[in-house]
């Protein structure tokens, strides 16, 4: 460490050496051979010299530098404090990763004893998985170009074998001849979100296979091919067999929520023609809508058109506001699905003739488990869920969605998808 | 491949109650003969011997799973290859699904259990196997 005095001594210290330096130009004339006017000019001619040049210098700088050391030493002794107890790790290296020092965190985080990490290379303790180790690799070259590097994912590998996951930041300092690295830890969350994402898929394997079992076997049950059943029978088995599909659709709804809530929903953007997959998503509904007598309109402008987006959140929209449609509108009534093209966007719309959505309700109707509230008196099965997860589903394919409904005359909802396949990133 | 007419169809599922009831469908009503496996070894053991012309493949079952038996089946240069693979299953997480569609390639189907009736699941072999009702 560079030693640095007190302003005090400082002071002292400057006078001490003006002093010795007049008291050597005194003995130097005073040895001279000369008389003593001349003796005494020459010590007074030197020393006015130097006061003068002593003057002229205070007159130059703007300030004496005392009050400058106290905020340097302050500042210099703060920074040392904030690096060195930082909660966050912190590394500074020299261009080629050799570590310089270290901060208590990031010794905690590695594992290590200072002497041990300290002049070693930091890459052989920050790597990454088979996503992201390129990008750490890259790092040195980045840094040492001028870059910032930020929030890239990575792992260091302690010592002890122990993997811990982190988020990586680094930048440049001293004229891009070091670099100072940031490693949060972020090994916890990570933990979590794999456990999310394998509770979601448990959850959906064992809910499921039940329900697989009951309706495969009610179905076998009433299968002319096993046997016959009295038609006092054959009634139990398709009421357990309609409860059992509400319950698979339900999980699927849940699931379905639950994925789009957690992130843990891993989008797949894939190239569509739009017509066919909204005929593909109606079809679904066939049996109801024949049961009901309602009529199907198509309005599909242009008759085909090619769309790039995640197929699975699209299908998750459709089927959810078709659903709705369905289910709301009386007898005889009318559902039309659509699209058209306007600037850059289509929009997709699901148009019914059913009992509306009282305005009251308007600014609730996207909340989980929300339901209207003429909904509940008229014996509608229905969770609430199924607008929740479309709104969920129409943010995630950055979309925006719309509705328009009045009590007694029907419903609109109006999805608005980008066009371009740039924007259709999941 | 088989020498007389009637179609064999491998199903992989590691629960009994499910296994059952499928099979008994596609024998019963669509007239097919079936083997059956509990799990990805035995699933792979049978593929190779029986050489079915069609298999039904669950994802997650013990021992290897559904994404693993499709990749030994699929690295079999003649059979292996074009044998239609339908993968039933429960599993939602599209990220393991996509990786088993990705492995079987062509003539790979996905089909969710709770989705798919039994009559469907017939009729979805028929189309596969290009049998006329």
């Amino acid at each position: 460490m560079k030693v640095i005095f007190s302003p005090l001594i400082t002071r002292l210290l400057y006078i001490l050496s003006v002093a010795v330096l007049i008291g050597g130009i005194t003995v130097f004339f005073l040895s001279l051979p000369w008389t003593l006017e001349q003796r005494l000019l020459g010590i007074t001619a030197s020393t006015s010299l130097i006061f003068l040049l002593i003057i002229f210098r205070q007159l130059g700088t703007p300030r004496p530098d005392e009050p400058d050391v106290a905020r340097f030493v302050a500042n210099r002794e703060l920074f040392e404090e904030l690096y060195e107890n930082s909660p966050v790790p912190y590394v500074r290296t020299r261009k080629d990763g050799t570590i310089i020092d270290v901060n208590a965190k990031a010794l905690q985080l590695f594992n290590v004893r200072e002497s041990e990490v300290v002049g070693s290379d930091l890459f052989s303790y920050l790597t990454g998985d088979e996503k992201t180790a390129d990008h750490i690799a890259r790092i040195p070259n980045l840094v040492s170009a001028g870059a910032f590097v930020n929030d890239q994912e990575g792992i260091v590998k302690r010592a002890d074998g122990e993997m811990r996951w982190v988020i990586v930041s680094a930048f440049p300092y001293a004229n891009q001849s070091e670099s100072l690295v940031t490693l949060v830890d972020i090994t916890k969350q990570k933990n979590i979100d794999a456990a999310k994402s394998e509770f979601v898929s448990l959850a959906s394997h064992q809910l499921r296979t039940p329900i697989s079992s009951i309706k495969w076997n009610m179905e076998l049950l009433s299968s002319p091919l096993i046997g016959t059943l009295n038609d006092k029978q054959k009634q139990y088995v398709d009421k357990v067999n309609r409860s059992a599909v509400r319950m698979g659709l339900l999980i699927n709804d849940f699931l379905d929520a639950s994925q789009l809530e957690m992130g843990t929903f891993e989008g797949h953007a894939e190239t569509i023609e739009l017509a066919g997959f909204i005929d593909e998503q109606l079809e679904e509904f066939v049996e109801r809508v024949m049961s009901k007598q309602l009529v199907v309109k198509r309005a599909y402008t242009p008759e085909q058109l090619n769309l790039t987006v995640d197929s699975h959140l699209l299908r998750m929209v459709l089927t959810n506001l078709i659903s709705n449609a369905v289910k709301y509108t009386p007898p005889k009534g009318t559902v039309t699905v659509g699209y058209e093209v306007h600037e850059g966007q289509v929009h997709i719309s699901v148009t019914d003739t059913g009992m509306g959505i009282p305005e009251q309700d308007h600014e609730k109707l996207f909340g989980k488990f929300f339901r209207a509230s003429n909904t509940r008196e008229s014996l509608i099965e229905g969770t609430g869920i199924g607008l929740y997860i479309v709104r969920q589903a129409v943010k995630k394919m950055f979309g925006s969605l719309s509705f328009g409904s009045k009590e007694g005359v029907g419903t609109r909802f109006v999805v608005s998808l980008p066009l371009s396949s740039d924007s259709a990133r999941v | 491949m088989n020498t007389d007419t009637t179609k064999k169809i491998l199903i992989v599922e590691d629960e009994p109650d499910l296994l059952e009831a499928l099979s008994t469908a596609m024998t019963v009503a669509g007239g097919f003969e079936t083997l059956t496996a509990l799990d990805g070894e035995k699933a792979v053991e049978l593929a190779f011997t029986e050489k079915p012309d069609m298999i039904f493949l669950d994802i997650r079952i013990p021992k290897l799973d559904g994404s693993q038996v499709l990749e030994q089946i699929r690295a079999d240069e003649a059979w292996g290859k074009e044998v239609p693979v339908s993968i039933l299953t429960a599993q939602s997480d599209m990220g393991v699904l996509s990786r088993a569609l990705e492995i079987g390639g062509p003539n790979t189907n996905y089909l969710t259990k709770t989705d798919w009736s039994l009559e469907k699941l017939v009729g979805h072999v028929n189309e596969v196997l290009g049998v006329n009702q």
